[in-house]
């Protein structure tokens, strides 16, 4: 632990030579897994959707023929409806402890990983490579949101010869012909997938899974409007790690309707008493693009020292807008629409595919909607789509809103590329610069 | 007695102090940094101590800033050196706009507000790289055995900048030995360097929006060198906050123990 007034941030032992090539899942469920148990009754909800995950990586091992291998900003749903087991091996890097995770990007590079991969996605081109990892019988990707992860499709190729990829060509735009064009591609990856797994769409199973996909994103909504209210009714922690959990891996399922219940409840109980979340409310944050999991002292420190609220979170913001219709008895053509628009609003999907301005538009929308009085733009150092659009994102705020934006580096996930200490060390003055323009009436 | 308020500013190279009255500068001394934060600003406060006939314990308020600031013993406040060296500087010159503030570890571009307040608009700091920093400039003087005080001067003399291509301190250093054992003149190599330095600087400039006058703080704002270089880059004259551009940081801490002070009815 290092301390920065009175706020103490973790310190990492990387001098051990930890063996990377123990079962992954096995070393989740013996570190993340045992932890959430032992996590307060009170807030043990919060973690659900990372119980969910758990759950899914162990079901890979009981039902191998169900595996489909998914990347991160391809929708759920598909695999749901399908009835696979979703499998989003990138997501292992956020669940796993930090020090393997580091030994996972070390080994990486070993096997010649470019330097250039993030902890994101590097951290699993070991396992994947020298095939620890439970093989597909189906892989669904995409080409978005890096360069890095159009890449991760050869690494997947290179792993599992033998399994045939359904490449996904994300469009550009929500206009009729992009739309067209997404049903047109998902059409044709149901028949993939039907034929990777033996098995027919069910069409109800479908109906199903899109009603409790619009039925979390009505949720989504609300629990937004409850975010608007000054103060923010949910903290900082909350809105970084356990609404992301939702967008990216579980929409579709019924666990993640009672989880995102849950949320609301505590949201509109706090909201009818007044109360925010954690810490007194003095500044309300849209934090955009990345936010380093490796230690959540950082927000801690922020919420404590600044009363700085991140209110509003990029990759957790919902913008598909399930069409009105009776899922139960809706056709298969109206399903694969409501699909194709879920997938392309797919949380950092939607803002790393197309023109530029859609980031920097949805962060404007955000700082309007939730009232922001600043925005970080925390960069994950591997998002280039993104980063191209910082400066601009910066000049339009505070021309357009008189809302001033930091700008910092970060990896997600590996703390030896900007610790918790840098970041505070760029947090630090911007808030204090904030905190000042807001004394001052601005 | 009457008032003594302090602001020390631990930084990577040197530790900086400077009491004041709450109109004047009683006295200011610099030191080069020990190992421990908290023994530079001790060092230092004693220093400055002596200077001006006091003792620490006659200090009223103190502000801490810089990398140790959280090292600095006894002090009843901490504040970022964004934050110090506007206030600093606006502080010296009420018509400083922009600041660009080049110190051992980083480089900062701070838009201040046009009021004379001091108070920061915008900020941009380099990111985790030594390039277009002190450092890099004290690692390049080291190739030449040049003091650093005297670094800059050799650009000023050359007819034309060799171009230097490395963004990293250590590459950057293996080129410019290439380019001395190709006989490559040296205050040619020099006025690469320095204008390596201010390429970066001038990147973090156009981040916040460049507005005059433009002042500069910081070691590097004694580097003749790297501020022609800059003047270039960006056209415009670059303005020389005081003779010791050094303490600006402390200067500002000082100014908020101050402040903090009349807060709490004290000042």
């Amino acid at each position: 632990m290092s301390e920065y007034k009175g706020f103490h941030f973790k310190r990492f032992d990387f001098s051990k030579c930890l063996d990377t090539k123990i079962d992954l899942i096995d070393l989740i469920n013996n570190t993340v897994g045992e932890a959430l148990k032992k996590q307060p009754e009170k807030v043990r909800w919060i973690f659900d959707t990372m119980v969910q995950y758990i759950d899914e990586l162990n079901a890979c091992r009981d039902y191998p023929e169900k595996i489909v291998y998914r990347h991160f900003t391809f929708a759920p749903e598909m695999v749901y409806a399908i009835e696979g087991i979703s499998f989003v091996p990138e997501a292992l890097t956020f669940i796993m402890p930090t020090e393997y995770l580091c030994a996972l990007v070390d080994e990486g590079r070993a096997m010649d990983m470019p330097d250039h991969w993030c902890g994101f996605l590097g951290g699993v081109l070991a396992p994947l490579l020298a095939g620890r990892l439970p093989k597909p019988k189906a892989v669904l990707h995409c080409n978005q949101p890096c360069d890095n992860s159009v890449a991760q499709g050869s690494v997947l190729a290179e792993s599992f010869p033998d399994v045939e990829i359904f490449y996904l060509d994300n469009p550009y735009t929500d206009d009729e012909g992009d739309v067209q064009f997404a049903m047109d591609q998902l059409r044709e990856g149901f028949k993939y997938l039907e034929r990777m797994l033996g098995k027919k769409l069910d069409l109800d199973r479908f109906r199903e899974v899109m009603s409790l996909s619009a039925q979390a994103y009505r949720l989504m909504y609300e629990i937004n409007e409850y975010k608007k209210a000054i103060p923010c009714p949910i903290p900082t922690s909350v809105i970084l790690r356990a609404t992301s959990g939702a967008f990216y891996g579980l929409t579709g399922t019924e666990r993640l309707l009672r989880w995102l219940e849950k949320h609301r409840d505590d949201a509109k109980q706090r909201y009818e008493k007044g109360i925010g979340g954690w810490r007194e409310e003095k500044m309300r944050l849209v934090w955009n693009l990345s936010w380093p999991v490796f230690d959540y002292g950082v927000y801690d420190w922020m919420e404590e020292a600044f009363g700085a609220i991140a209110v509003a979170y990029h990759a957790s913001e919902p913008f598909y807008q399930p069409p009105d219709i009776d899922y139960s008895k809706a056709s298969y053509e109206e399903l694969l629409r409501a699909l194709a628009l879920r997938n392309n609003n797919h949380a950092m999907g939607r803002q790393g595919r197309g023109h530029l301005m859609t980031f920097v538009n949805d962060t404007l929308k955000w700082c309007k909607e939730f009232r922001a009085d600043a925005v970080v733009f925390a960069g994950h150092w591997q998002c280039e789509a993104n980063w191209a659009a910082a400066q601009l994102t910066k000049e339009k705020l505070m021309e357009e809103l008189g809302i001033p934006m930091l700008i910092m580096t970060v990896d997600q996930l590996d703390p030896r590329v900007v610790s918790a200490e840098q970041m505070v060390s760029r947090l630090e003055p911007f808030l204090e610069m904030v905190a000042e323009k807001k004394a001052q009436g601005g | 007695m009457g008032l003594i308020v302090a602001g020390c500013d631990v930084g990577s190279v040197s530790g900086k102090v400077v009491l004041f009255d709450g109109e004047k500068i009683l006295a200011h001394a610099v030191i080069p940094a020990r190992p421990l934060p908290g023994r530079t600003a001790e060092d230092v406060l004693r220093l400055a101590s002596e200077q001006a006939g006091v003792v620490p314990a006659e200090i009223q308020y103190m502000v801490g800033t810089g990398y140790g600031r959280m090292q600095v013993p006894n002090a009843q406040k901490t504040v970022s050196e964004i934050a110090c060296h506007a206030k600093g500087a606006a502080w010296l010159r009420s018509d400083t706009a922009t600041l660009i503030d080049v110190g051992g570890q980083d480089c900062k571009v701070i838009s201040v507000a046009p009021d004379g307040s001091g108070r920061v608009l915008d900020f941009s700091m380099n990111d985790k790289c030594a390039a277009g920093t002190g450092r890099f400039l004290e690692v390049m003087a080291k190739v030449f055995e040049i003091p650093m005080e005297q670094f800059g001067e050799g650009a000023l003399r050359a007819q034309r900048a060799l171009g230097i291509s490395s963004q990293c301190t250590v590459f950057a250093e293996s080129e410019v030995v290439c380019l001395i054992a190709q006989g490559n003149d040296v205050d040619e190599i020099i006025a690469g360097i320095c204008d390596a330095v201010a390429s970066r600087v001038s990147s973090l400039v156009s981040r916040v929006g460049l507005r005059e006058k433009v002042y500069m703080s910081g070691g590097v704002a004694m580097n003749v060198g790297v501020k022609a270089a800059l003047e270039r880059r960006l056209g415009v004259r670059i303005w020389s906050l005081s003779d010791n551009p050094v303490i600006t940081g402390a200067l500002g801490a000082a100014l908020f123990a101050a402040n903090a002070l009349r807060h709490e009815g004290r000042g």
